[in-house]
């Protein structure tokens, strides 16, 4: 079962979280590429720099897994676009990215085994597995690298948080939840 | 041999390649929708320059502010042929210019020349 982020909760006064923005819907290249800006601009102001890249980063990654794989899709111009939520939550550690979207039985499968395998793998464990994935996928095999869990896992240093939730027999809701902590 | 040149977007690097002059530069952020995409142009006309220059100097400067992994993966074989042109009587170098706020690309740049054999150098901004 996934939990709910309870928006009311995160924005009353006395809260430790504060909700910078909750996406829901289509996930397109443009849409990124404005929330990746609006992480700049907005945390620069309070946030040192190298801290800014890191949840910009992780938070591309995690959106364009939204974009491509969301079993859920849209079509514009001939291409196929993810729908999904995207939302940036600010506490007292740091920054938690989340998404969620709907995902297939087979497409929950591959994803319960690549979590499996990067949250049992330590900081050295990780560099090395991306570097040699990286260097055996053939550049064509997909949309993607096939590297973006090894990368997200790297630049939080703690382990993916996932939940799922069945919707009907054949799909289901896929969260993922990304601690950048202050360092 | 065409000068290849890419103008820059929020999401792509500025690609200028000059064959005469040996001079390449990449020059942005790298976050596309299909890095694939973005990428086949400019690894086919790398294959096309090594196929036709012989003895050539070549300096690549390379500034990103942030490649996403699927760009990764297209430099890397950016590179891997950069390697196999200078292992071949030519010459390769490739400046790496970082920020020095920014250690998580300093080390994302460092890795991906791990295993090559070609030379490199940061220069801290």
């Amino acid at each position: 079962m996934i939990n709910p982020i309870n928006i009311k909760e995160i924005n009353t006064s006395d809260s430790k979280s504060e909700m910078i923005f909750a996406f829901n819907g289509v996930v397109t290249q443009d849409l990124i590429v404005t929330l990746g800006e609006t992480i700049r601009g907005e945390l620069s102001l309070y946030t040192k720099p190298h801290l800014v890249n890191r949840v910009f980063a992780t938070f591309i990654e995690m959106a364009q897994n939204v974009m491509h794989y969301s079993d859920e899709k849209f079509y514009f111009d001939q291409k196929s676009y993810g729908k999904g939520q995207l939302i940036l939550i600010k506490n007292n550690d740091g920054f938690e990215i989340v998404i969620i979207n709907r995902v297939n039985e087979t497409q929950k499968k591959a994803l319960v085994k690549k979590v499996e395998l990067v949250n049992k793998m330590n900081k050295n464990e990780l560099k090395d597995l991306y570097i040699k994935t990286r260097r055996q996928k053939s550049i064509d095999s997909a949309k993607g690298a096939g590297l973006g869990f090894i990368d997200i896992a790297r630049r939080s240093g703690l382990p993916l948080n996932v939940d799922f939730e069945n919707i009907d027999s054949f799909h289901h809701l896929f969260q993922l939840r990304v601690m950048i902590q202050e360092s | 041999m065409e000068r290849l040149l890419i103008k820059p977007t929020k999401c792509t690097p500025e690609i200028v390649f000059d064959p005469e002059k040996g001079a390449f530069s990449i020059y942005g952020a790298s976050y596309p929708e299909n890095a694939y995409e973005f990428y086949t142009p400019i690894i086919d006309w790398i294959d096309n320059f090594i196929k036709n220059e012989k003895d050539k100097n070549v300096e690549l400067n390379v500034k990103m502010q942030y490649f996403d992994t699927s760009s990764s993966k297209c430099l890397l074989i950016i590179l891997e042929k950069l390697e196999s042109f200078h292992k071949n009587n030519n010459k390769v170098n490739v400046n790496w210019l970082y920020h020095e706020d920014d250690f998580d690309s300093l080390e994302s740049a460092e890795e991906l020349f791990i295993g090559l054999k070609l030379p490199h150098r940061f220069i801290k901004e």
